[in-house]
């Protein structure tokens, strides 16, 4: 072996131990690295994640007061329970403002329309995951104007605003038919006609409550300030119109 | 001519030795086997550093979206509320907005009828008369598969039907009736049933020699409805109005 052979040896067992030591030393730490990189891309998405999560939930709480107030003024219009008797004063206000007399209601839509004592939480429809329809049957007596004016009061209890908030005055009714037809001996002489009003209230699915259980200061499931020191929260103060 | 090198040969050798040194080159080798290493500790160095540093990021990274999972958790009930809210609210934008105009409908009735021609009844309805053959509103553009449908008793796409009987006191009369009827807002369809001279006399609710007919207005079917939720933050909250009932009651 010449001199020039060794060099050429020595050369070649140089360069294979650098790269043997490249592949023993550096290349594992740099794939470690790469896989640490990719961890932090991670995290950085989970903590994007939970950032906008967090945004949203904190947006919640900034508009909870407003929420709370808007379905509490949604549960006039759509109640938890069938509410016949706020139903009936509504009906008996409105009629009044028109002069119409108000002259039954019948809990269902095949009622004689002689009764006023509608049970309505027995007519209650299962309606398929929204709310439940409560079907009833109205008589009222007056003229045609008075009685098309309080179609338009019936309807009016709730109203969808095209700026996409409700307007709530009282219940929501859809009205599925109106009959009018000459009045009674009594009252045929005067030009006053009978309307039988066929309308659908709605309530709420069975198993929900009006608010979920939140009080207007927090949500059901919330830690308040004032219930972890054993303080009462507010009860919504919900009211119910009575005769 | 032949060249020849006048050099002596032990010089001619040690200038040979002087580029590879006495080691013959190893010097060299040594010294590129020394820079590799050196290179080579410096990618260790520089990937070992980055590791540490993204480690410590990532934990730090872990530990503020654990700390913004946790806030938000905290918080949920909120957002829970809110979007029970605007389901409701949907709900009952839903349900207003497949509703017939009622009120309207039978303003313009009173409004076309002509002088000539009196009604004695008249029966409207609208899609199902009895609730259980109501049908469900398609949930509106954009809403979400888990929000709730909704049934309404005036579903979108029922057509408001009017029937309508009276007395004329012309066969023209009734003709004029017709193209009256026809001209009230969404209507369809106006057919006759009938219209027939009577004598006056018996049940007949017409006078001698006027015509009883009977007519039909159809009206066009009720459209889509067309929700548009706003935030409570932007929107004026239902709570906005001017709650007769709430403002009339007694209590309890």
């Amino acid at each position: 072996m010449t001199g020039r052979d060794r060099m050429v040896v020595v050369v070649l067992g140089a360069v294979a131990a650098l790269v043997v030591a490249f592949l023993l030393v550096v290349s594992p730490e740099q794939k470690q690295a790469a896989q640490v990189q990719a961890k932090v891309e991670s995290a950085r998405t989970e903590l994007s994640t939970a950032q906008t999560k967090l945004s949203e939930a904190q947006d919640a709480e900034k508009r909870y007061a407003a929420a709370y107030a808007s379905i509490v003024s949604l549960g006039q219009a759509v109640p938890a329970d069938s509410e016949v008797a706020s139903l009936v004063y509504e009906l008996d206000h409105a009629s009044s403002n028109d002069k119409v007399g108000f002259e039954s209601i019948t809990s269902g839509t095949t009622g004689s329309g002689s009764s006023t004592s509608a049970t309505a939480s027995s007519a209650a429809t299962a309606a398929a995951g929204g709310f439940q329809e409560l079907p009833f049957t109205f008589s009222f007596t007056g003229t045609y104007e008075q009685l098309y004016k309080l179609m338009g009061r019936l309807q009016g209890f709730t109203v969808s605003k095209p700026d996409g908030s409700v307007n709530v005055n009282g219940r929501l009714l859809s009205i599925q038919g109106v009959s009018l037809a000459g009045g009674s001996t009594a009252s045929g002489s005067s030009g006053k006609l009978t309307a039988s009003v066929t309308a659908t209230a709605y309530v709420l699915p069975a198993g929900q409550t009006l608010t979920g259980g939140a009080s207007a200061s927090a949500p059901a499931g919330v830690t308040t300030a004032a219930s972890a020191s054993g303080g009462s929260t507010a009860t919504p103060a919900i009211v119910r119109p009575l005769p | 001519m032949r060249a020849v090198n006048l050099i002596p040969v032990e010089q001619r050798r040690r200038g040979g030795a002087r580029l590879a040194g006495r080691s013959g080159g190893a010097a060299y080798v040594v010294i590129g086997l020394i820079c590799g290493l050196a290179v080579m500790a410096l990618l260790y160095g520089l990937a070992d550093h980055e590791i540490g540093a993204k480690q410590a990021e990532a934990t730090r990274l872990s530990a503020e979206a654990q700390q913004a999972q946790s806030e938000a958790s905290r918080l949920a009930p909120y957002t829970s509320f809110v979007s029970m809210r605007e389901e409701r609210l949907k709900a009952t934008q839903e349900l207003a907005n497949t509703r017939f105009d009622w009120a309207h409908v039978m303003h313009e009735l009173g409004r076309v009828l002509p002088s000539e021609a009196a009604l004695t009844a008249v029966t409207g309805t609208v899609g199902a008369a009895t609730p259980g053959a109501s049908s469900t509103t398609a949930p509106a553009a954009g809403a979400s598969a888990a929000s709730k449908t909704v049934t309404s008793a005036t579903p979108a796409g029922s057509t408001p039907t009017f029937t309508v009987t009276g007395c004329a006191k012309s066969q023209s009369a009734v003709a004029l009736t017709m193209n009256r009827l026809r001209l009230i807002d969404g209507v369809s369809e106006v057919s006759l049933e009938g219209s027939s001279k009577t004598g006056g006399g018996g049940g007949s609710s017409c006078p001698a020699g006027y015509p009883s007919f009977s007519m039909t207005v159809a009206f066009d079917a009720l459209p889509q409805p067309t929700v548009k939720t706003t935030p409570v933050s932007a929107a004026k909250s239902a709570s906005d109005s001017t709650a007769d009932a709430t403002t009339k009651s007694g209590g309890g």
